[in-house]
């Protein structure tokens, strides 16, 4: 994996997490105003981060465009350390 | 249902092979603090949960320990690639090698197997997120052990990630706890089971 598609890994990474953990927040406080607000921007920037990353370096999802070819199979695997 | 995201939580690249601290680390796969004992924990738990709060809370923590289950499965998979018997048995591993080889299995540090028995699904919800904040307390204590038996910073780096959501956990299920002791309306909310007497 070149350093740039890690460097793009990593932001669907941060963006991911920023959306996990405003939803745990928002299931204990779902009529929060400005967590709804900060929830719907992760939501974006992650959607964004993570098409841009599939694009160019494969699907991380089945219902990338690119899982239709034979990315999801051949790209690496969390564990494996070019993952 | 549950689809799989083609990625880690947190990344895990590891450069130094160290079997030994892998079978430290592999009680957070399946030991009796560990994150399958977690995940299977709050997902069974949700059924019996009286507030829409506390069913999304238990579903999505429960979700989040499946992908901590397959970062702590990546370190164990890095910690153990391409060693010689001869070096998996000078770092205490030989053991474990010959029942498993270089395969994942949920296992104590001690080698005692993953058993159900190390969580409750208890069907009352002031007994069962009492039980998940004490988990998400040992999981963080189980996380402050095996930090100080590592001293390489590509291992400590996911470690500490998932510690600190031990204690993030721990926050939300106290916030879950006190809002189903509230929703029960008087001082003694042991008095009846919300999730089987209302």
């Amino acid at each position: 994996m070149s350093a740039e598609a890690m460097a793009a890994l990593r932001g669907v990474m941060i963006e991911g997490f920023a959306l996990d953990e405003a939803r745990l927040f928002l299931d204990t406080h779902p009529g929060d105003a400005a967590a709804q607000g900060f929830y719907a921007q992760a939501q974006a920037a992650y959607a964004a981060a993570e098409e841009a990353y599939a694009a160019q370096y494969g699907p991380l999802r089945i219902d990338d465009p690119a899982a239709a070819g034979s990315g999801w199979v051949c790209a690496p695997w969390p564990w494996e350390t070019e993952g | 249902m549950w689809r799989y995201e083609k990625r880690l939580q947190f990344p895990v690249r590891i450069v130094t092979p160290n079997a030994r601290l892998a079978k430290a680390i592999v009680s957070q796969l399946g030991g009796p603090d560990g994150e399958l004992s977690a995940s299977l924990r709050y997902l069974n738990q949700r059924y019996a949960m009286p507030t829409r709060e506390n069913m999304a809370l238990l579903t999505d923590i429960g979700t989040e320990e499946l992908g901590h289950m397959e970062i702590i499965s990546a370190i164990i998979r890095q910690l153990t690639r391409n060693l010689t018997a001869d070096q998996l048995r000078a770092q205490g591993f030989d053991d474990y090698y010959v029942d498993h080889t270089g395969g994942i299995w949920p296992q104590a540090a001690s080698g005692a197997a993953f058993t159900a028995a190390y969580f409750q699904s208890k069907g009352d919800p002031i007994t069962d997120l009492s039980e998940d904040m004490a988990a998400e307390q040992k999981a963080r204590t189980t996380y402050d052990n095996l930090i100080r038996l590592a001293d390489d910073p590509d291992v400590l780096a996911p470690l500490r990630f998932l510690r600190e959501r031990e204690i993030v956990h721990y926050q939300r299920f106290g916030e879950a706890l006190r809002a189903v002791a509230e929703s029960m309306g008087g001082p003694n909310y042991y008095a009846i089971n919300p999730a089987f007497d209302l």
